[in-house]
Parts: structure tokens; sequence; C-alpha cells
């Protein structure tokens, strides 16, 4: 006797797995999810979890340790692409349904934490940039925008006045990452309807 | 490889590989902990930018330096270097000092912008009208060859400065 290879059954294919795994797999590579800007780029703070880049009068303020820490979740986060798309193709092979189940249970709402875990850590980085007076050479306390805000502050402090424009907003990026989000957490629940 | 080893190292992979990051970060800098931390010594960075805000515009400052003084008819001029300790360029917008001539005290001010490149120095050439006639003796005796009560105007990249000079501190010659 011969095994016969299942025929492939596209409806029981999990779309929103596969699109959650197709943003995924791209996201490491689409930049910051939030940037920060002081002046036109006199300080610039962009971030994501895969990379964090902070220039400060021209200064680039790097740590290889955090960078290489950033790649792993890079490389942790390809990972999850590659398992929700193989989880959402599997159950369309006919084959290792149960493999199929632990990939998208695995990697179905991680990318979700991680979106909220970096909105967190931006609300506590802002926070503490917030308590921090020394972070301007001037040396002039500067009410930092909490994720998305567009202002030019002013203050003056004995001889000297200061007058800087203040940016801060998410990217695109950011938005692929909450679509991202949504759909592995929606390819959980329609995986269980397949 | 079974489906069950497959199961068991699905969630052990991501964490290897956080791990593994890590590790290659310590191990790429020689297993020091503070090249690891930071590539550049943050104290020394700091130092630069605060020393150029500290230093600007009054007192001995390594970032100001007075040049010569040049008068010739009614007219003055005051050549001042500025260096820049920042990695990008800035635009001294405006300036203006008093100047001691002979007996009698000038005004000079910058006629137009100057942009001083990143890491570099620019000449600014601040021009003025002699003080009144009757108070200057001999415009060319110097009694101090500094100019003071500095108002300035910086914009570092969007960001604008303004500084003045305490009346009566300082100088810079």
């Amino acid at each position: 006797m011969t095994e016969t290879t299942p025929t492939p059954d596209f409806h029981r294919m999990n779309i929103p797995g596969v699109v959650a795994g197709v943003l995924t797999l791209i996201l490491p590579f689409l930049g910051a999810w939030w940037s920060l800007t002081l002046g036109t780029d006199a300080i610039v703070v962009t971030t994501s979890p895969f990379e964090a880049k902070t220039f400060i009068f021209g200064n680039y303020i790097a740590s290889p340790l955090f960078e290489w820490f950033c790649l792993g979740l890079k490389l942790g986060v390809v990972y999850l692409g590659v398992l929700l798309i193989a989880g959402s193709i599997l159950p369309a092979m006919n084959r290792n349904e149960d493999l199929a189940r632990v990939f998208i249970n695995f990697a179905s709402r991680k990318l979700l934490w991680l979106v909220l875990i970096f909105v967190v850590a931006l609300v506590i980085f802002v926070l503490l940039l917030n308590q921090t007076s020394s972070v301007l050479p001037v040396g002039i306390d500067i009410p930092f925008p909490y994720l998305v805000w567009t202002k030019s502050l002013s203050a003056d402090i004995e001889n000297v006045g200061i007058m800087i424009p203040i940016c801060a907003k998410f990217t695109y990026a950011f938005g692929v990452a909450v679509i991202a989000a949504v759909s592995g957490v929606y390819s959980r629940i329609y995986h269980e309807k397949l | 490889m079974d489906e069950k080893t497959i199961i068991s190292a699905v969630p052990i992979i991501p964490v290897v590989l956080l791990i593994g990051c890590i590790l290659a970060a310590f191990a790429t800098n020689g297993w020091d902990v503070q090249a690891t931390l930071f590539a550049e010594d943050p104290a020394k960075t700091a130092k630069s930018l605060t020393e150029f805000g500290s230093g600007a515009p009054g007192g001995e400052s390594e970032f100001f330096k007075f040049n010569d003084v040049d008068i010739s008819g009614d007219r003055v001029t005051v050549k001042l270097e500025i260096q820049s300790p920042l990695n990008i360029p800035m635009t001294v917008k405006e300036l203006s000092a008093e100047i001691p001539v002979g007996g009698g005290v000038g005004m000079v001010s910058l006629p137009e912008p100057v942009i001083i490149p990143a890491n570099g120095s620019a000449s600014l050439n601040l021009e003025g009208a002699m003080p009144d006639a009757g108070t200057v003796s001999d415009p060319h005796a110097m009694v101090n060859p500094a100019v003071r009560n500095m108002n300035m105007v910086l914009d570092i990249s969007g960001i604008e400065l303004s500084i003045k000079q305490p009346e009566g501190v300082g100088g810079v010659s």
C-alpha cells in the first residue's frame, strides 16, 4: 500500500492567521513604531521593540547590549510569523492538525502582548524622562509628551530663554503591529471553528 | 523529527534566540560590561554638551574667542570666533554686545545670521557705530579689549536658545 498525499482544502486555511503571519514577518523591517523629536532634529528618539535610536545634538547614543537584545526580539517575532503561517496552512493540507493548533496557540497572542508591553514601556520611559532634570545641557525641565503630542514649549530661566518644538507620534509601523496583533488573536478564535 | 519533539521545541526556540543574542552582545565586546552597555562613554558625551551650555557666552570659555577690534571712521568691528562642539550645525541668529572704546562704550551687533558647521568654528564680525564723539578721548585707546553684556540667539536644529549675559558680569576677551 502506498500513502496518498492529502488533497489541499483551502476552505480549511486559517486566513486571519496567514494575514497575521505575513504582517508579523514583515513587522521587524518596517522601522520605528514611535518617534519623539525636539526641534527639527536636535534630539530624536525613534523606537520599536526591534530598535531604539537616540540622537542628542548629533551624538548617537548606542548600547550594544540593547541592540543585540532587539535583534533577539526581531528574530523571535520572525519566528512567530513563521509559526502563524505554518499553523494556518497545515489544516488546509489535512495534516498535523495538533501541530497547527500548538503553533497557533503559541504564536497568536504574543504580538498583542508585545504591543501592550511596548506602549506601557513607552509611558514609563516618558515618565522617567520627565523626572530627570538634566536631560538637556541647558538644564531646563521640559514636560515631555505622552505618546502623541505636537507643541512648542518655551521657558525662561535666569538669563536663558529656550523655545523647543516637540513632536511625538506613532508611525504607520505601529498601525501594522496593531493590525497584526488583532489578526493574531482572531486567528486563534478562527482556528477553533475550523 | 517527530511531532512531540517539535511541540516541546516550539516555546524553547525564542528563549534560546534571546539568550544567544545577549551572550553574543557580551562576546563581541570582549565580555566587558561597560563596553556592552554603552558604545561610547556617556560621561564624555554629557561633558561636551554641558560644557557648551555652561560656557556660553560669558566668562572664560573655550567656545568663544575674542579675535580683534577694528576701528575705521565712526564704525567699530569686533571679530569673534565661535567653536561648536556639536555634531550638528547651528545658526547664530542674533548677537549683540557692548565694547569699551576709549572712554565710552560702543554697541556692536551681528549684521546677518551666521551658520556654524558641525564640530567647526565660524568667525563673527560684529559691527556698530562708535560711541558719541564727545565721550571718546582716544578711540584707539582700549581700556579693556573685551565685549560684555552679550545677548545671543542661537538656533540649534529648531531649538531656539536666547542667552543674555548678566549686566556687568564677565566678558569675552
